[in-house]
């Protein structure tokens, strides 16, 4: 999933400190799952700017919306709700950067008679797996050139602060990373996972060198179906 | 404990709106204590007393009676 945290709430606080109309738009997909812009977040973001503008006897209204996805059309396209976006000074979003950048072009394309501000109440972090309860780490870069089928299934080039092919390098010390000792060595990790599943060999071939063009590092990617597209 | 980390982030809360974190804590006292029990809970009322109303509402009470007027 993808993982966000709330923005310091004094930052989020004086990004809307003109606006008499608040409208805190959650998002139910990733960031409901890793509890940072579900609907409970959405209350507590909302009772917090309620109580902190009320305290400095600034009157605003705090409305709280929760759509499915904010990076899809098809939830966002009712007319009610569409109208309380219309009748809000700014749209607080609590989505990923994808779901905000989505849902303020998709306001601001078919809401024509007036722009709609949308901003960020959460940095998004990465793509990873909730580990434990209360603990994500990340797991994909999205690099376009998956190699897991090597790697036993540990991502190197995620993993490995210095995305190496063939690991590990001079810095891994007791199964661990030397940037950080609470990070493990990807490549110790990959070397034991294939000694336990008998695939020692796949590693012994060195990897030349990774084929970034599928990564961002080739701009802004773009994925069409033609078979899904009308 | 769960419950003393929950305690602390809704102190945080309270801190950033202005309500001030001082009005929630987190006592672990065992069943079998009983004047301690009692003292925490003067404590916290003597604590309450001082601090005064929540300021936002005391703000809400008096728009509302203005809007009476």
């Amino acid at each position: 999933m993808i993982t966000a945290d709330r923005k310091p709430f004094e930052e989020i606080k004086a990004s809307v400190k003109d606006c008499k109309k608040i409208m805190v738009l959650g998002c139910e997909t990733c960031v409901a799952i890793c509890q940072a812009g579900g609907e409970k977040e959405v209350e507590i973001l909302a009772s917090e700017l309620r109580l902190a503008f009320g305290n400095e006897g600034n009157k605003v209204e705090v409305s709280e919306e929760l759509i499915i996805r904010q990076c899809d059309d098809e939830f966002m396209a009712d007319p009610a709700f569409l109208e309380k976006v219309k009748g809000s000074d700014v749209i607080l979003s609590i989505a990923c950067g994808v779901g905000v950048q989505h849902s303020c072009n998709f306001f601001n394309r078919v809401i024509t008679d007036k722009p709609i501000r949308v901003i960020p109440g959460l940095n998004t972090t990465f793509m990873g797996a909730n580990i434990d309860v209360g603990l994500w780490e990340e797991r994909c870069l999205g690099c376009g050139d998956c190699v897991l089928e090597k790697t036993g299934g540990i991502c190197p080039i995620t993993r490995c602060a210095k995305s190496l092919l063939n690991g590990p390098c001079g810095g891994s010390s007791n199964g661990k990373c030397e940037i950080n000792k609470d990070t493990d060595c990807a490549w110790h990790l990959i070397i034991e996972r294939l000694e336990t599943l008998g695939e020692l060999e796949r590693v012994k071939p060195v990897e030349m060198y990774k084929d970034w063009r599928p990564s961002h590092s080739g701009g802004p990617r773009k994925r069409v179906r033609e078979d899904l597209r009308l | 404990m769960r419950a003393a980390k929950r305690v602390e982030y809704t102190k945080k809360l309270l801190d950033e709106i202005g309500i001030g974190s001082e009005r929630l804590d987190f006592f672990h006292i065992a069943a079998s204590e009983a004047p301690l029990i009692a003292e925490t809970a003067k404590e916290m009322t003597e604590r309450a007393k001082k601090l005064g109303p929540n300021p936002y509402r005391i703000k809400l009470q008096q728009e509302s009676e203005k809007d009476k007027e």
